[in-house]
């Protein structure tokens, strides 16, 4: 296993080489170097001098592969010197805000898991039953329902008219989990209609195999069948969605942290774009990359430990 | 199930106590506290960098200039603040000697810079070093244009290397409280200057102390300092009353014009006049970047003003009037001009657009302005006949420019005049648009080309972003394009400008106009210090200008603001910052709400 951990990481290498490609292509070499001068130049009044000078300073002048192997060096030694609008190292401000993502997204993804698993159990236990049905028809509304709408809903009616929650805002510490609990309902609510059909899905294949009908045969209660057997084997679907969903935990949830003032990672990437903020850009879609890869190896990893059978070479 | 429920019903309840704690944690601490709000995050507060409207407010409640507008003027008007008096001028209008008060200290919240709290006095070498700073190459201020080429020996201090260790020639201190300047010209604009945020003093000992960061450790001699414990950067800033501030008092009831008469009432300025500042000890600026939560914090109390969202206009005001529904709420309608233009450019360097008068002069009237104005604007602004705005010198409210009016028949009459009978023979022309995402603009163009299509001129949109804009701009490859602007002072010099032949792009003048005589009366008017004659001259240029039609011109807006019943004494102010502290609130209605 080691052998294999050691291999993943090194696979690393093209992976960040090629991002920086990506980037740079998409930012330097298409169209983003001038957009990148221009955010810095002065909107009202501008000279020609200036404008070289703010190329030359920048190293927008030079040719494009001492620029790309710059990019290369900086994802590298995740040395992305400051953020061209907050003019604060950029490795403060992403820890400034992922712990703020975090507190907005795990606990709603924790309590919707909780929710949606227990549901889909309950759906899959009692097939064909109202209960199945009546979650089908509220799945299938949960998906339909955009996040845009369940906000503006939310904070119209919720927070305005019923004065439930704060309509928005935030503050440090514990204080600030009565800003949140409208946000984690609504992510919730948006969440829960895809994986109940989805674990719902899973459970249900898994309750068709020669091994289920084995335990019946064996005398076993559906309800010792379902919590033994089908809900253990079929974490191995549903334990990889949950890893794989956890970088984008952690890169937030760009509309709640937006409509509920959040100062979240979601937030901070978005408006890096709105204003050509390269530096910060840069680090996040290297942040988002290392969560992204990291996540599949611990996927990985946790296949071999809950399936004997998978072996990692 | 029954444990789930269980737990489920617990986490619920919990979260329901939290919440009710925190609302009474509220409730405690909206004592004179003020709720004001920006639509963006803040940039940081490095006052040669101050160039968004956001900030700037934020940073006025902090910093204190030389001069500040007169709070109840009707007219923007300066007043002394850190300056004694206004300045002594030259006979020749080249030299200023400001005296500055001598008691007006830093406050350091963080007890860093100044181990006390208490700093140092505000000094004139530290408006020497933020003018230094404004020219310096390295600090990329936004803010260098108000002085290139007119502060002696300054352009030179900066292409040497901006060594701060050596003096500028013509912005100096003699002495610790007085600042001479001399100007290589006259530049009467320049007092305004010194009202901007561009020329707070920053202490030398704060950009020491911390290096490159300093910028997010802002620290002034104004009537607020930045509580950085409250504070949370991109939600909300909070500001606290500074303890050492050098009071000041509420204006006298009698330097307030006819309209903030009328809006605050004569009893309410007389109860104000001379009570010490600031009223509200604390002012939290919340950072709100969406129009649907700004409006629901205002309907819910929790802002004590706000614009309208244009989602909410229709629901909120019928025929320049409140709703019944908000009026019972003693919400109360603030509608103001503000000092701007909004405007459709020509490139005046294209062979065909900028050769042929009759050609723009036809697409002007071309153009709905009037329709325009009911589509984009609600109604909310005026349209504009020149590009002066009301409440400025220069602008004549007599005059009817000849184009900027909505008539089909002559502008197919002048097209053929122009040797483009039904715009036979014209190309298709190109619309740089300046935001993909907005779709306001995006509609503002559509109709732009849909107005020029009824007289047979083809015009089609080009997409790009704001830097592909100004980059196309620069480069003198925009054909067509449209933009606003809004006062940096209050001089029409300052719109002016705008059409000023030397300033072609990458200067402020877009459209690259270029008129010998309009260029003369310029010059002439923006030398001189206010006067009939000057104003004369100014409207005389804004004219020809006007009827050259190197603009189509768009409208001058109005804001639109409402305010709850406690707010006391808010005056629409469109320049200039530190206002905070004139506002205050009555807390036992806002509570009783």
């Amino acid at each position: 296993m080691i052998n294999y951990i050691i291999r993943r990481l090194l696979n690393l290498i093209p992976i960040i080489l090629g991002v920086a490609m990506v980037f740079f292509l998409i930012f330097n070499v298409i169209g983003g170097q001038e957009k990148y001068l221009y955010n810095l130049l002065p909107a009202k009044s501008r000279t020609a001098e200036q404008i070289d000078f703010y190329r030359s300073k920048y190293g927008l002048d030079r040719p494009f592969f001492v620029q790309y192997f710059d990019l290369v060096k900086q994802m590298v030694t995740f040395d992305f010197g400051k953020s061209e609008t907050r003019k604060l190292p950029v490795s403060t401000l992403i820890k400034r805000h992922v712990p703020n993502s975090a507190k907005l997204t795990f606990p709603a993804f924790f309590f919707e898991i909780v929710i949606s698993l227990t549901l889909a159990s309950l759906a899959a236990y009692y097939r064909g039953s109202w209960l199945d049905r009546s979650l089908t028809v509220i799945s299938v509304i949960g998906m339909s329902i955009p996040m845009l709408v369940l906000i503006m809903l939310g904070q119209q009616f919720l927070a305005y008219r019923l004065g439930l929650f704060p309509i928005s805002g935030w503050v440090r510490g514990i204080g600030a989990v009565r800003y949140l609990v409208l946000p984690w309902i609504l992510w919730c609510l948006v969440s829960i209609g895809y994986d109940i059909r989805f674990f719902r899905t899973t459970l249900l294949e898994e309750a068709h195999k020669d091994y289920v009908r084995t335990a019946k045969a064996k005398g076993l209660g559906s309800r010792t069948i379902m919590v033994r057997h089908i809900l253990r084997n079929g974490m191995i679907p549903i334990l990889t969605y949950v890893v794989m969903e956890i970088p984008f935990l952690l890169t937030g949830a760009l509309l709640l942290e937006r409509f509920f003032s959040i100062p979240g990672i979601g937030d901070l990437m978005v408006n890096s774009i709105a204003s050509y903020d390269y530096p910060v850009l840069k680090a996040t879609i290297l942040v988002y990359t290392l969560f992204f890869v990291g996540f599949m190896l611990i996927t990985d990893i946790l296949y071999a430990l809950v399936d004997p059978r998978v072996r990692l070479s | 199930m029954k444990k789930l429920i269980l737990v489920l019903s617990i986490i619920c309840l919990s979260a329901a106590f939290t919440f009710a704690e925190g609302s009474a944690e509220g409730a405690a601490a909206m004592d004179k506290q003020l709720n004001r709000y920006v639509i963006a995050k803040l940039q940081p507060f490095d006052p040669a960098d101050m160039t968004d409207l956001y900030t700037s407010q934020v940073y006025g409640d902090i910093g204190e200039a030389l001069y500040a507008y007169n709070y109840l003027a009707d007219t923007y008007v300066l007043k002394p603040e850190v300056a004694k008096s206004m300045p002594k001028v030259s006979a020749d209008g080249l030299t200023y000697t400001i005296e500055m008060h001598n008691d007006i200290y830093y406050y350091d919240p963080l007890m860093e810079v100044f181990p006390k709290g208490k700093g140092r006095n505000v000094m004139a070498k530290d408006f020497v070093l933020s003018v230094k700073r404004l020219a310096d190459p390295d600090t990329e201020s936004g803010g260098w244009w108000l002085y290139e080429g007119y502060i002696k020996g300054l352009d030179d201090w900066a292409a040497a290397g901006a060594d701060y260790s050596k003096e500028v020639e013509g912005f100096k201190a003699i002495g610790d409280y007085t600042i001479q300047l001399t100007l290589t010209k006259p530049y009467p604009q320049i007092l305004y200057t010194f009202a901007m945020p561009f020329t707070y003093p920053v202490p030398q000992e704060l950009i020491d102390y911390y290096g490159d960061e300093w910028k997010n450790y802002p620290i002034g001699s104004g009537a607020y300092y930045y509580d950085h414990a409250e504070s949370i950067p991109g939600t909300k800033h909070v500001l606290r009353a500074n303890p050492y501030w050098k009071a000041m008092k509420f204006p006298a009831a009698s330097t307030a014009g006819p309209a903030t008469t009328a809006k605050l009432g004569s009893a309410v300025l007389k109860e104000y006049e001379g009570k010490e500042l600031p009223f509200c000890n604390t002012v939290v600026w919340n950072v709100i970047e969406e129009s649907s939560v700004q409006w629901l914090k205002f309907l819910n109390g929790e802002l004590d003003y706000s614009s309208i969202p244009k989602d909410n206009f229709d629901s909120t005001v019928i025929q320049n009037e409140l709703t019944p529904a908000m009026t019972a709420k003693g919400i109360t309608l603030d509608v103001n001009p503000t000092l701007d233009v909004t405007y459709h450019f020509f490139n005046m360097d294209h062979p065909i657009l900028g050769q042929n008068t009759k050609l723009r002069q036809a697409m002007s009237m071309a153009y709905d302005h009037e329709k325009a104005l009911e589509i984009f604007y609600n109604n909310t602004a005026t349209n504009a006949q020149t590009l002066i705005p009301p409440g400025l010198g220069g602008y004549d409210p007599n005059y009817k420019n000849p184009y900027a009016t909505y008539n089909l028949a002559k502008a197919k009459q002048l097209l053929a005049e122009a040797g483009y009978p039904d715009g036979k023979g014209l190309p298709t022309f190109k619309y740089q648009m300046y935001s993909t995402s907005s779709t306001t603009h995006r509609q503002m163009v559509e109709f732009y080309i849909e107005n020029m299509s009824k007289i047979g001129i083809k015009v089609e949109a080009v997409a790009g972003d704001w830097p592909t804009f100004l980059e196309r701009i620069d480069n003198h490859e925009v054909e067509l394009g449209g933009v606003a602007w809004g006062a940096d002072y209050p001089d029409a010099q300052n719109f002016l400008q705008l059409n000023y032949g030397p300033n072609a792009a990458p200067g402020p003048n877009s459209a690259n106009y270029d008129n010998p005589k309009f260029n003369e009366l310029y010059e002439k008017g923006a030398y001189m210090q206010q006067s009939p004659e000057r104003d004369k001259l100014y409207a005389e240029a804004a004219q020809i200008a006007a009827e050259d039609v190197c603009w189509i011109m768009g409208v001058h807006r109005l804001s639109y603001a409402l305010e709850h019943p406690w707010l006391k004494t808010r005056v629409f102010r469109d320049i200039g910052a530190g206002y905070s502290k004139y506002l205050d609130i009555d807390a036992e209605m806002r509570d009783a709400k």
